[in-house]
């Protein structure tokens, strides 16, 4: 089998290097191209974001009402602590002291972690008020806060006071209504998904153009689209960084070979800035 | 899957077949052209009552433009009209921008005959002259001579120069419609095109100009992506769903012109011809007596209600999707249809509907309203139909079936 | 693994070095999984070439079939979707599956390291995921022709592809995103081997034009390959969800697509031509026994294109709907590629001249190439010329000038390369005379199948026809029998090719006398190339090699001292 591990008393160095110092340049200039790729697979994406935005910036500033700009304001700020605990480990690594990188290691893959539940709460509240991509996306009266349509208005009005929280008016009863959600025809039977769960009428506030209604879809297609691409790649850093966690756990990293450490903690980087730009530009818009 | 695999054996068998077999007849489920269903008084928007073949799959009735049919296949559809009175490389040109076209045309063709003829020959020349020869030694010294590098860079970027000019100025002629023209607002569908006049006449298919006034059309697509092709006029433009786009020509030159769809847009995107013809104004006005109105004959006389509808099964292309003799197709068999009359059918949503008058009447309104189970939503909308023109195809799909 | 006494090149001894082993990276270790689980380059780029080879085969297959369709007006065999799902499957299954990964993979992967005396690429690892990865993608494509098949075009244009198409266009997509990602990793793959692993006095200028064509294609890889991905993923998304990008239905635009599908697209012809151009350039030298005229212009030209490929996407588009300020700006910009092709081309002839000129059957595929390319990179004049590319956009024309430049220049180029290192990965020589007439035939008939598209498309004949008017006949009958004549060229090549591994006279290191880092090994490699990197020397100087009866090919030349500076 031809699975080289090369120079004896350095089981990591592959064997078509000439020392670990060639292999570690080689290494950070791979991964540097492949960032540079990454950051290209979103560009698309924000180009998308950026021509729709241009030409519809009302309907934008409308949708992003839909997003709890706490929940982004903490993801940002969990994900920014693992960006340092990242560094950290690779300056662990660096210095040998393998028992702070396991830390740190684990501390990352925490904070990963704890974003996917931050996002699991938001996407599971967006589904709850209906807020689903393309052929699905179908509001109730609760997606859009200070927006409700006028019969949940009239009902929250009379029976609750001071319902600050946009999850408030969700316990409301509000009477299951009718087929179609507003503006949208659509061949899956989304029809049924608003008063399936009993969570409100379809959204249907007149105050809002009907122009901006019926585009708000492609604001949620955006927003599904990046942040989910955004947690896939989340997902697989979860992965990478266990990986590494179990390779630190055995010892195999040391001042002379911390490769893996660095270009992961990098890739890492990478997905932070990323969300560092979705964050203001779907969150706080205003 | 089955269908692919079927495919494929078809093809494996039939590929044996003799390749100079120049057929007229296509599998049943392919039905280009309007099988006519009755032998007397046939008639087609092209005139003059040649007999219909009787047998279904068959030829259509001869078209009657001033063209000998047999020089048009007649397996072909009828809207596609001969060409004739090109040059070796190009059709006809029939304005002026198009002379202009082919200037540059035929100049970047002079760049290539002899950039393709200078490097010929010179390859030739060296691989003769330098052969492999014993005692013969590659001259090492040779691996730059300035001189001839920028005298080999610079004469391409003259010449390119020269040919980016001149097409970027023809280009802003063909897409810069003089004032005063004729607009003719063009919809584009799957699989088909419909030409409405300024002052709403719509006629499918075809259209018919006056000489003189130039003509622009204004087109838009009801569906998916096609393209305007033109090549008597060197003009192209697509057609898409969710704006107004433009070409122009003069009508100048008298002729009949082939139209093409040159964007793929599906299953019939080869049987997307239509007609363009150029008529002096006497002549025009006849052609105007004759098709701004379906509903007469070529007499001019009003056609009865069951043969206005037969008229009309192909006048709208009803023919390319739907067929009368129970072949599977992009949409329902006629036949079926008028079996069925009066019991419910299947929808894709899994509900049911009576086949009925109205039926029919809001499957041509609103088609994607109720699709039938088993098909797509791929019909296109034909909500300008008025209501004779419905009462009469319902009355020939009805009578389909007591023959 | 058994330590082999490993061959001294003859640089630093001047002894003759070993020419042929028959112990080698082929059959140093055996069976499947020393083949599935390989880290070596070699063995990797033995697996593409095998993939690559039957990618061509279906799509070749495809394009003969819908050819016989076409041979007379009317249908014979086929109904119009049947036509509409070949002509999709040809172009998808050839472009993804076969020309962009083709050369990169099947003799990058093979020469690229040997080029640099090297031991292997930089991340074997990677490598064989790439390999995998293009498994992974043929697999989706097998998939999409049992479950539906394709017939969007290889071009997906929406909305049709979004929105009415009936067949496994998400299969299909997600065929081509997985093979995207091959292509990004092995275009990372070379970017970092050919900046790392430069053996001692192999200096930017002294890398083989080959490597310089191989490093432009994997810029573009690296660069232009993550937006198809992006799109074809939102195309997935579309289908699947209907989020409305693309389909004005659901508030998408239709154009935005073909913007975001011809900005890697483009690119990608680059991915394609410029390999082909790299080799192009080895084979002149090499059969002209002389140094390539222009070296330097060569190299930066590549570069150059490379770059500049990013910019011109519009000028597919010219009749899309697109303003025509876009379109000046792409015509112009398309323009300045041009001249550096063309400067190419003129620095090949001047190598000839003077050179001591031999037709072996790789100089044959090379010579070709010239002729191919240099039609099909001039009738790109007529399409990007904003005025006649709008009456020639979507005819045969366009059909023609890419399959001259597409076929005529990247697989006559990648015919020519597979024959020129033949010897060198397969440890065997090919019957010559039988593989020349092999590549005269596939010549002549591809001439015949593809010239007489350049006439039916000017006169107005639209591409993606099923069916067509009885003034085209003639034509398409002779495009017909040319295709059959160049299937014939390359049954006959392909049958050269696998008769030489039962038949053919043992190879030695160098046969052709090729003055690159690869010819100094072996015939067929040891599994570790070389134990050292040779020092590099100028790639071209013809005069270190010379022939010798003995072992039937070419030696380095004892106390070997140039004479030139170049």
């Amino acid at each position: 089998m031809s699975n080289d591990h090369g120079h004896g008393d350095k089981p990591f160095l592959a064997h078509h290097f000439e020392d670990e110092d060639h292999q570690f340049d080689s290494g950070k200039l791979g991964i540097w191209v492949f960032l540079v790729t990454e950051i290209l697979f979103f560009s698309g994406l924000f180009c998308a974001y950026a021509i729709y935005r241009s030409m519809h910036p009302e309907v934008f500033v409308f949708a992003s009402t839909a997003l709890d700009t706490k929940w982004g304001a903490i993801n940002t700020c969990v994900l920014l602590f693992s960006s340092l605990t990242a560094a950290w480990a690779v300056r662990n690594a660096q210095l040998g002291q393998n028992k702070r990188l396991i830390m740190n290691l684990a501390l990352t893959i925490l904070c990963a972690f704890g974003f996917m539940g931050i996002k699991y709460i938001e996407y599971k509240h967006k589904f709850h008020v209906g807020l689903k991509p393309g052929t699905y996306y179908a509001p109730t009266d609760e997606a859009y806060p200070g927006h409700a349509g006028l019969k949940a208005q009239t009902v929250a009005f009379v029976a609750e006071e001071g319902q600050g929280q946009e999850h408030g008016a969700g316990e409301v009863q509000v009477p299951a209504a009718a087929e179609h959600p507003a503006g949208e025809v659509t061949q899956h039977g989304a029809e049924g998904e608003a008063h399936a769960k009993g969570h409100g009428a379809p959204w249907n506030d007149p105050t809002v153009p009907v122009e901006v209604r019926e585009r708000l879809k492609i604001f949620f297609g955006i927003y599904f689209c990046m942040t989910g691409l955004h947690g896939i790649h989340v997902l697989l850093g979860i992965v990478v960084f266990g990986w590494l966690l179990t390779r630190a756990i055995r010892g195999h990293f040391t001042p002379s070979y911390y490769g893996p450490v660095d270009f992961s903690a990098l890739y890492w980087h990478i997905v932070d800035l990323i969300w560092i730009y979705l964050f203001p530009l779907l969150y706080l818009i205003h | 899957m089955t269908a692919m695999l079927t495919n494929l054996f078809q093809v494996a068998v039939l590929a044996l077949a003799p390749l100079g077999a120049a057929s007229g007849s296509a599998s049943p489920s392919f039905a280009a052209e309007a099988p006519t269903i009755q032998e007397a008084g046939a008639t087609t928007e092209q005139g003059a009552g040649a007999s219909a073949p009787t047998e279904a799959a068959a030829t259509p009735a001869p078209m009657d433009d001033g063209l000998d049919p047999n020089r048009v296949a007649p397996h072909l559809p009828e809207f596609a009209v001969e060409v004739s009175d090109g040059t070796f490389w190009l059709p006809v040109a029939a304005s002026e921008t198009a002379k202009d076209v082919d200037a540059t045309f035929h100049f970047i063709m002079w760049i290539n005959y002899v950039f393709t003829a200078l490097i010929l020959v010179l390859l030739v020349i060296f691989v003769v002259k330098y052969r492999r020869r014993p005692g013969v030694v590659a001259d090492q010294s040779i691996t730059h001579n300035t001189p001839i590098e920028i005298i080999w860079s610079v004469l391409p970027t003259i010449l390119v120069a020269v040919i980016f000019w001149q097409g970027y100025v023809t280009f802003l002629d063909l897409r810069t419609a003089p004032k005063g023209t004729l607009d003719i607002r063009v919809s584009a569908y799957t699989w088909g095109w419909n030409f409405t006049y300024p002052d709403g006449t719509m006629v499918p298919q075809k259209l018919a100009v006056p000489q003189g006034r130039p003509v622009r059309f204004l087109m838009s697509s009801q569906d998916t992506l096609h393209s305007m092709h033109l090549p008597a006029f060197r003009q192209k433009q697509d057609v898409l769903p969710d704006r107004v786009t433009m070409v122009w020509f003069p009508t100048d030159r008298a002729g009949t012109y082939r139209i093409y769809c040159s964007e793929y847009c599906g299953k019939d995107h080869s049987n997307m011809y239509a007609k363009l013809e150029i008529l002096p104004q006497a002549e025009f006005d006849v052609w105007w007596g004759i098709n701004s109105n379906p509903r007469n004959d070529e007499n001019g006389q009003p056609l009865p209600d069951l043969a206005y509808g037969e008229k009309l099964y192909k006048y709208f292309a009803c023919h390319s999707c739907h067929t009368i003799d129970g072949a599977k197709n992009t949409g329902p068999s006629f036949q079926l249809t008028a079996k069925d009359w009066g019991a419910e059918r299947a929808l894709a949503d899994g509900s049911t509907t009576l086949i009925d008058e109205d039926y029919i009447r809001r499957s041509i309104l609103n088609p994607q309203s109720q699709i039938v189970k088993d098909y797509g939503p791929q019909m296109p909308v034909f909500n300008y139909l008025d209501a004779e023109q419905i009462h009469s195809l319902t009355l020939f799909i009805k009578q389909i079936a007591q023959n | 693994m058994a330590k082999i006494d490993l061959p001294i090149t003859g640089r630093e001894t001047g002894r003759v070095p070993v020419q042929h082993l028959d112990t080698n990276y082929l059959n140093v270790t055996k069976g499947a999984l020393s083949w599935l689980l390989t880290l070596d380059h070699k063995r990797i780029g033995v697996m593409y070439l095998i993939g690559i080879t039957s990618a061509f085969a279906i799509g070749g297959l495809a394009a003969l079939l819908f050819r016989l369709e076409l041979f007379n007006p009317g249908m014979q065999f086929m109904t119009h979707e049947t036509y509409n799902q070949f002509f999709s499957i040809h172009g998808a299954v050839m472009v993804f599956l076969f020309i962009i990964p083709g050369i990169p993979a099947a003799l990058g992967n093979m020469v690229l390291p040997l080029m640099l005396g090297a031991k292997d690429v930089a991340f074997p690892r990677l490598n064989l995921g790439s390999f995998y990865l293009w498994l992974g993608g043929a697999f989706f494509f097998l998939w999409t022709l049992i479950d539906g098949g394709l017939d969007t075009g290889w071009t997906f244009y929406t909305p049709y592809s979004s929105s009415v198409s009936s067949t496994a266009v998400i299969q299909a997509t997600a065929g081509a995103f997985v093979l995207g990602f091959s292509s990004i990793f092995t275009g990372l793959n070379f970017i970092v081997t050919i900046h790392k692993m430069r053996p001692p006095g192999m200096t930017w200028h002294k890398l083989p034009l080959f490597l310089w064509g191989m490093y432009a294609t994997a810029v573009i890889q690296v660069l232009a390959t993550p937006v198809l991905g992006i799109t074809l993923l939102m195309l997935i998304m579309e289908r699947a969800l209907g989020i409305g990008i693309f389909d004005p239905k659901n508030g998408g635009d239709p154009v935005m697509f073909q913007h975001f599908f011809w900005f890697y697209s483009h690119p990608a012809v680059y991915i394609m031509i410029l390999p082909a151009m790299a080799i192009v350039s080895e084979l002149i030298a090499t059969f002209s026994r002389k140094h390539i005229f222009g070296y330097k212009m060569i190299a930066y030209s590549s570069v150059s294109i490379a770059l500049l490929s990013f910019l011109v996407w519009g000028h597919h588009m010219f009749v899309s709907g697109q303003s025509a300020l876009a379109g000046v700006i792409f015509s112009a910009i398309t323009f300045t590629i041009a001249i550096p092709s063309a400067i190419k081309v003129f620095n090949w002839l001047a190598t000839l001249y003077k050179g001591s000129v031999s037709l072996e059957t790789p100089m044959l595929y090379a010579l070709e190439f010239i002729w191919l390319f240099t039609i099909g990179g001039l009738t790109g004049l007529f399409l990007s010329v904003m005025s006649t590319d709008v009456f020639l956009h979507d005819t045969y024309f366009i059909v023609a000038h890419f399959h001259y430049v597409m076929v005529g220049g990247t697989l006559f180029a990648f015919l020519g390369g597979l024959h020129y290192w033949w010897p060198k990965m397969m440890g065997r020589m090919y019957d010559e005379k039988f593989s020349q007439a092999a590549s005269i035939i596939a010549f002549l008939g591809f001439n015949l199948a593809f010239f007489p598209q350049f006439i039916m498309g000017s006169q107005g004949m639209p591409r993606r026809y099923a069916d067509y008017k009885p003034d085209f006949t003639l034509y398409h009958q002779l495009s017909t029998i040319g295709t059959l004549v160049l299937g014939i060229g390359i049954l006959m090549i392909v049958y050269a090719l696998l008769k030489s591994l039962r038949d053919g006279r043992k190879a030695p290191a160098n046969p052709w006398g090729g003055a690159t880092m690869e010819w100094d090994c072996p015939s067929p490699p040891p599994h570790f190339n070389f134990e050292h990197p040779p020092h590099a020397s100028d790639p071209y100087d013809m005069e270190r090699v010379k022939w010798d009866d003995e072992v039937q090919g070419w030696v380095p030349v004892p106390g070997y001292q140039s004479r030139i500076q170049h």
